[in-house]
């Protein structure tokens, strides 16, 4: 188990360092970085000038191991648009982000497992039908014209909540519920089908036989199997969520978090900024997975054993038809 | 035959006529919906239990013989229609509701399924799983359930229990864990057991250990077993009385003895004669059955076996025969064998 | 240790070189037997004719501006009219029409980058699936590091390096569209090397090669179409997504996330401009999610039982 985990956490940091490499290569070896900082109307002169003075004429090796050192010290270098470092930047903003991934994943499970376990309970029932196609609906949604569509509908024609910025709890509301309706949406397929598979299971039948109650065989015995592929699945949706569809409801609601800097980040060229905001996100992300590394690891018995992870994870690719 | 065969089944049973059943199956039907039609699998069933009794199940793969053991406890997914009357301790099974239906489960009747590897939650410890079968039944605590499932796994021949109650199904054999879900089904001392293929999965060994533990469980507490087979041999040396099936029809009844040696069904005999014996000569050709099982699907109006059937005759094409009684306590479906006629053997 | 132990073998689909893509009647009686498949397939055929036949299609030159009609509301509003069925943007474009372009943009996008990853991710995955070893470890190491690659932001990254235009945005997301086409493959692959039927091939004399294409690859195509479908809808969101940041195709060309992103400014005044846009992206990600749904029901029954 020990062992397990160890080299999850290196999986981790290693993850971590190819982002950085990644961003890296793809700012400073994929354009140039000087263009990049500089306005359109720069004379090449001036260009030249202006890369010397920033050490971008060294050798990319060179500037590919300062970078890194100094990250790993956490030292992102100054940001250009703010002038500012560029790490306490992105740090700053994390707590809004965090609250908003926060409270959207609570809504998102809160709803999705008592939804999932209604529909695979009631199979083929009114329920199932109902949690199916809210499902889809939650997954086929962009988040954007989610969120633009509910500041129309409540903020504009209702004036119930503002229509973005950060605040109170009114300023919660739309972006909470923005966020949660993909993961909400994809954790209630995710619960059904894990439900689903589990109660078709012989121990199940057998449970049955002996005389067991539905509701015992439901919730202590299907659950606690299903948790496992339930939990895995959801982290990695967190994960999405964290790199992707944050980004988009920061922007639609003007939510001071990471998502926007690196959205602003990028549209002012600042590179410095850009690398720190990628590779936070990205260590907070492997950060996350890592964590729940851990709890499946307490959950699931059987991967105490050598080779029960491979088997447990092949079983998951297989029950979801999506790759694990 | 098997190494199970050598053991004696011993003449412990009562004779059916004079105790009242404990189980009486009357016309049980059962058939499923599917995309391909409407599949009998099992059509127009009916027999009876004594107190006591170890009786045989009998029948090929598609017989009809785990689906009639599911029906008889309603095991089945909705997609499956059964009728006809299972009458037990005076109720009918079929009529009953949700609660009573379940305090039967592992109550009155118990059951004991082929595969132990996926029978057991695979995370939560026996003692955990056992304590649960208990409960489930019996208003005691949790340190008594404990208590008393020790004692269980002892009388199934568990050694080192203490240990194995702590422990989680993938720590045990198969053999193990088909004693545990053994013990469980017997927790709470169930007039009759039915035991579906229960050492179909294990090796020989194991097997005939844990069929003689079925036996000493029948000889002790008087626990009526219905012990659904494949195999032969195990008939011979476990049960008292026989059922044999064949396209989902029941197609003989008759005590293990009578009908090991004058079957009365063609496809009894045909069974019997496919069964390799040591002392036969090693250049004679295996004998068997030609042709294959029926198609479950919309069944024809004739008897199931007269496609196969070497002694047919114009009736079988037409009619399909019911399980008459004969001399005996024996019955068997079959028109040919309803009058006078030449043994089968 | 057990005579029969069906339950040692682990659960591959059985028979796996009988298994063919279904017939294409077969596959027409499912469609119209589930109506909700039925209608997600017309839908989407409605987008493919959209978008190929755009410029006969679509009633107006998606980027003719006429100030005049500037944010006319659609036709059964007070105010609109039925020359702009759904109404105009803020320089008298008509949405109907950049909808309907909008798709051809979307779709070919899609296509692309789907094509470039599906030959991408299924070489990667039979070479690594089959060839097994270091090969294998190398490349799975690889996918599962991109897989935890906060794939947006780089995305936006390499957008902003390579300047904003429908090139970029389809490089983006090429690099890591072919992540999930690998790892299903090798999955698959992994699975079947399992099974005799790929090693009789072999025995036989077939070169590795031909045993890749000729007998593993066809066993693959079910589930690989199924997740291709679902990917298509996925970059299909994702270049609206960049579009909708700015950082996307640029105007003369019409994307729907361009569309929203300009209609953003309007909300309280005009909202046609984002709604109509923001519903066919839905209804695209929405009917391929249920025809992915139902083609895994249907070509791959092995896989799933019941309704799932």
């Amino acid at each position: 188990m020990l062992r397990f985990l160890l080299k999850r956490f290196g999986f981790a940091i290693l993850v971590v360092f190819c982002v950085q490499t990644a961003v890296f290569l793809i700012t400073h070896a994929l354009g140039s970085p000087a263009r990049l900082l500089l306005p359109l109307s720069a004379t090449d002169a001036q260009v030249a000038a202006f890369s010397h003075a920033q050490g971008f004429d060294r050798p990319l090796i060179v500037q590919y191991f300062s970078t890194i050192v100094s990250a790993a010290h956490g030292d992102f270098g100054t940001s250009y648009w703010q002038q500012l470092p560029a790490g306490g930047l992105v740090l700053g903003r994390l707590p809004a982000t965090g609250e908003l991934v926060l409270f959207a994943m609570l809504i998102a499970v809160g709803g999705a497992v008592p939804l999932g376990i209604l529909a695979a309970a009631k199979r083929d029932s009114i329920w199932d039908k109902l949690a199916v196609t809210l499902s889809l609906l939650g997954i086929s949604m962009p988040a954007f014209w989610l969120g633009e569509l509910l500041i129309l509908i409540v903020a504009v024609q209702f004036g119930l909540t503002p229509t973005g910025g950060y605040g109170g709890p009114q300023y919660f509301i739309l972006p909470v519920i923005t966020l949660a309706a993909l993961p909400l949406g994809r954790l209630t397929q995710i619960v059904r089908s894990a439900m689903l598979d589990q109660l078709d299971q012989q121990y199940v039948l057998v449970g049955r036989s002996l005389g067991l109650r539905t509701r015992h065989l439901i919730f202590q015995h299907a659950l606690k199997n299903a948790a496992i592929p339930i939990v895995t699945l959801m982290g990695w949706e967190l994960g999405r969520l964290i790199a992707g569809f944050t980004v988009l409801v920061e922007v639609v609601f003007n939510w001071p978090g990471v998502g926007l800097l690196a959205i602003q980040a990028i549209q002012h060229h600042d590179i410095p900024l850009i690398e720190a905001d990628v590779t936070i996100v990205a260590t907070l992300i492997v950060a996350l997975n890592f964590l729940l590394d851990i709890v499946y690891v307490a959950l699931d018995p059987r991967l105490a054993r050598p080779g029960g992870r491979r088997r447990a994870r092949r079983k998951l690719q297989a029950m979801d038809g999506m790759p694990a | 035959m098997t190494a199970v065969a050598s053991m004696v089944s011993g003449d412990s049973a009562p004779h059916p006529a004079t105790v009242a059943p404990v189980l009486d199956v009357a016309g049980l039907s059962t058939s499923f919906e599917t995309r391909a039609g409407r599949v009998q699998a099992v059509d127009d069933v009916s027999f009876s239990v004594a107190p006591g009794e170890i009786v045989g199940l009998v029948g090929e793969s598609g017989s009809g013989k785990t689906v009639t053991s599911l029906s008889l406890l309603r095991l089945l997914p909705s997609s499956a229609r059964t009728s006809g009357r299972v009458i037990f301790e005076g109720r009918d099974v079929m009529s009953l509701r949700g609660e009573q239906l379940r305090q039967l489960r592992g109550g009155r009747i118990s059951m004991v399924f082929q595969d132990p590897m996926t029978s057991l939650d695979p995370v939560f410890t026996v003692g955990s799983q056992m304590i649960g079968a208990l409960r489930a039944h019996q208003r005691i605590s949790r340190s008594e359930a404990l208590r008393r499932s020790a004692s269980l796994l002892e009388q199934v021949g568990i050694p080192d229990v203490v240990t194995r109650l702590g422990q989680y199904p993938h720590e045990l054999s198969g053999g193990m864990r088909q004693r545990v879900l053994i013990a469980m089904a017997l927790s709470n001392d169930p007039a009759l057991l039915i035991a579906d293929e229960p050492t179909t999965a294990l090796d020989v060994t194991i097997q005939a250990q844990i069929l003689s533990l079925l036996r000493d469980i029948n000889v002790r507490t008087r626990m009526s077993i219905i012990l659904v087979t494949h195999d032969l041999g195990v008939v011979a040396g476990l049960c008292d009385r026989v059922l044999v099936m064949y396209g989902g029809r029941l197609v003989e009844s008759a005590p293990v003895h009578d009908l090991f040696r004058s079957p009365e069904h063609p496809y009894t005999a045909g069974l019997l004669n496919s069964v390799v014996r040591l002392d036969q000569d090693r250049n004679r050709r295996l004998s068997v059955i030609e042709g294959s099982p029926p198609l479950l699907i919309d069944p024809v109006p004739c008897c199931p076996f007269n496609p196969r059937c070497a002694y047919s005759v114009d009736r079988c094409r037409e009619a399909v025969p019911a399980l008459t009684p004969r001399a005996g306590g024996r019955s068997a479906a079959c028109f040919r064998t309803e009058g006078p006629h030449e043994p089968l053997r | 240790m057990a005579l029969t132990t069906p339950l040692e073998i682990p659960s591959f689909p059985e028979r796996p070189s009988f298994r063919r893509l279904p017939s294409m009647r077969g596959l027409f009686r499912g469609l119209f037997s589930n109506k909700f498949a039925m209608a997600a397939s017309l839908f989407l055929i409605l987008l493919a004719v959209a978008a190929i036949f755009a410029p006969w299609v679509a009633p107006h030159d998606p980027n003719e501006i006429n100030i005049i009609d500037r944010l006319t509301p659609p036709f059964w509003q007070s105010g609109g009219a039925t020359k702009y069925l759904l109404g105009t943007d803020e320089l008298g474009r008509d949405i109907l029409s950049r909808i309907i372009w909008g798709a051809r943009t979307s779709v070919s996008i899609g296509l692309v980058v789907v094509a470039f990853s599906v030959v991408l991710g299924t070489a990667a995955g039979l070479l690594a699936g089959y060839l097994g070893g270091w090969v294998d470890t190398m490349f799975m190491r690889i996918v599962d590091i991109q897989f935890s690659f906060p794939s947006l932001l780089i995305s936006l990254s390499v957008v902003l390096v390579l300047g904003a235009s429908a090139t970029s945005v389809i490089i983006a997301l090429c690099i890591d569209g072919w992540l999930v086409y690998c790892r299903l493959t090798r999955g698959m692959v992994m699975t079947l090397k399992h099974t005799a039927f790929l090693e009789a091939a072999r025995v036989v004399g077939n070169t590795p090669g031909r045993v890749m294409l000729r007998h593993a690859l066809p066993n693959i195509l079910s589930p690989l179409i199924t997740l291709a479908t679902l990917e298509f809808a996925r970059v299909v969101l994702a270049e609206s997504t960049i579009s909708f940041l700015g950082l996307g195709v640029q105007p003369p060309v019409v994307s729907w996330g361009l569309m929203m992103n300009n209609g953003e400014d309007y909300l309280t005044v005009a909202w046609w401009l984002i709604t109509f846009p923001g519903l066919t992206l839905t209804l695209t990600v929405l009917s391929a999610n249920v025809v992915a749904s139902w083609l895994r029901v249907v070509a791959d029954p092995l896989q799933r039982r019941g309704s799932r």
